[in-house]
């Protein structure tokens, strides 16, 4: 299979990768100036952005299980592009929700964040995902050793708040909510897996060859 | 099998009159009154009389504009034709906003009959024309207030239903109205395939609410037929309740004695009580109800008690913790 070299993937692949990711956003202000957002453009902004964040989320977390397999290694490169794509359109998701929905009322937003469950785990996520870009350049990695993994662990549960999030704001057709929180499901049945066929592999003597991780 | 029952204040067939004859009737009247003072007697001619013969087109078309605004005046603008129909909670033409728009032909509605049933003392299928025929039609311009906290001004074009349920003559012990839409289910429509909610839709009313000048029937909007995924061809609107209330293509209407499953209350009954009456002191579980985004509107606005119907309908809740009764 096809591995691009490392300079590949940082002069084509990531500049690419930023173009696809900025479509989504780029697609919603085209359809908002050209009116094309349906008849509720506030509703329509606040789903595509909310969906896009929690897809790129899930994405970001797939490349965790698709890097052992050796010809995608590369893709661990994506990963934190990923991440922060993923927490920039949870962001405007929650900026449009802040201004449209609650006029900018900070007393709004609080009581909803206490009184609406939806919107605490919702807003929870926000909050995990905050912290996270904040540490995500490498220099910050490096400075923080081990606690870094720790820290970062905890994007997993901003996916599982954030499939809460979609689950109890549905009315009666819980289809596509559904589908996100299979994938969420897989996702994490293979970490888990990949776990522990890595600690039933900690015994083995220094110097075996590596084997590719399926 | 049809079963028509004659009604004495129905016409018969013979007595219509022939529809080129009327027409030139109509151009003859039109043309004598199109003087300067004869516009203004033109919009005298009793609507009734009308009524029993015009088309249903030109009776639509006749009832644009005519609302009586009076207390009910709305000041606000009216949505457009082109949001009124392309952002629907029609659930059996799919769930998402625009889906009833774009699975609107799947609906067929014509040939219509509605059954009557229950307790009254004149039951019986009649097909849509029948039901139609003795209402004079009228525009009532109302607010819809979603349930989903997003709402809407809209020109409906129809009939009370007070006057429609009064034909069928209800019993002492008709102390409910329930009502259902169309569900076939060797031939489900587009949404009915999966069970999303539990087919048929269900609604009912208590009688003194559906007997209320407010309670409307309507067959159309904007002076013309009701589109499909606005609930066509008979749809009920109660403007200060919830829109799921105002239960879209109904087949069946029914007088019960006790209170009728309804089908959102079937379906969640701790969000959705059977009155669901617009009230922004009370939260639905999961979300608040004190705002709601006027569409074309940027930002919320308070949402209205009785949606803005307080002074009409709050007597028929005195008494009653309508906490407890949401």
């Amino acid at each position: 299979m096809w591995t691009p070299k490392s300079q590949t993937v940082k002069k084509r692949i990531k500049p690419l990768a930023h173009l696809l990711l900025l479509a989504p956003l780029a697609m919603l202000i085209v359809n908002a100036l050209t009116n094309a957002l349906g008849a509720n453009p506030i509703e329509n902004m606040t789903h595509t952005t909310g969906e896009w964040g929690l897809r790129l989320l899930l994405l970001t977390l797939c490349i965790g299980a698709l890097c052992k397999i050796r010809s995608l290694k590369w893709t661990m490169h994506l990963r934190r592009m990923l991440g922060l794509y993923s927490a920039f359109y949870v962001l405007l998701h929650f900026l449009i929700y802040f201004v449209f929905d609650q006029s900018l009322s900070l007393k709004y937003v609080l009581e909803d964040i206490t009184d609406r469950p939806y919107i605490t785990v919702g807003f929870a996520a926000l909050v995990i995902l905050i912290p996270l870009s904040l540490t995500s350049p490498l220099a910050m990695r490096r400075l923080m050793g081990k606690h870094w993994n720790t820290l970062h662990r905890s994007v997993y549960l901003a996916g599982l708040l954030a499939i809460i999030h979609l689950m109890w704001i549905q009315k009666a057709d819980f289809g596509e909510a559904w589908i996100y929180g299979g994938l969420f499901a897989l996702i994490l049945i293979s970490r888990l897996r990949n776990k522990s066929t890595r600690s039933k592999r900690r015994p083995t003597p220094p110097g075996t060859p590596h084997r590719a991780h399926i | 099998m049809l079963i028509k029952r004659a009604q004495a204040h129905l016409l018969k067939e013979h007595q219509v009159t022939d529809e080129t004859l009327y027409r030139s009737r109509r151009q003859f009247i039109k043309q004598g009154l199109s003087g300067a003072s004869g516009l203004a007697l033109a919009s005298y001619l009793p609507a009734l009389a009308q009524a029993s013969i015009d088309s249903l087109d030109s009776r639509l078309a006749q009832a644009k504009n005519t609302f009586n605004r009076g207390p009910l005046a709305i000041e606000e603008d009216l949505n457009s034709w082109d949001e009124i129909t392309s952002y629907n909670n029609y659930y059996e033409l799919g769930t998402g906003k625009e889906d009833p728009k774009r699975n609107a032909a799947a609906l067929q509605t014509s040939p219509w009959t509605v059954t009557v049933e229950g307790e009254c003392a004149k039951p019986g299928q009649f097909n849509l024309e029948d039901i139609l025929r003795p209402h004079p039609l009228e525009e009532r311009i109302y607010r819809l207030r979603c349930v989903e906290a997003w709402s809407m001004v809209i020109p409906w074009v129809g009939f009370s239903l007070a006057d429609l349920l009064r034909r069928f003559e209800p019993t002492g012990r008709a102390k409910y109205v329930a009502f259902e839409t169309l569900y076939d289910k060797k031939n489900p429509l587009p949404g009915q395939r999966r069970r999303v909610l539990d087919w048929p839709y269900r609604e009912g009313l208590r009688m003194d609410e559906a007997m209320h000048p407010l309670s409307f029937m309507a067959v159309g909007l904007y002076g013309k037929t009701l589109p499909n995924q606005n609930g066509a061809p008979l749809r009920l609107v109660v403007p200060w309740k919830y829109g799921f209330k105002s239960i879209k293509s109904i087949v069946k209407i029914r007088f019960t004695e006790k209170q009728p499953p309804t089908s959102w209350n079937m379906s969640g009954p701790s969000e959705y009580g059977f009155y669901s009456n617009v009230n922004p002191r009370v939260s639905h579980p999961r979300w608040s109800q004190s705002r709601e985004r006027r569409i074309g509107e940027l930002f919320k606005r308070e949402t209205l008690m009785f949606n803005g119907y307080e002074e009409q309908v709050a007597s028929l809740y005195q008494g009653m913790n309508l906490r407890k009764h949401y």
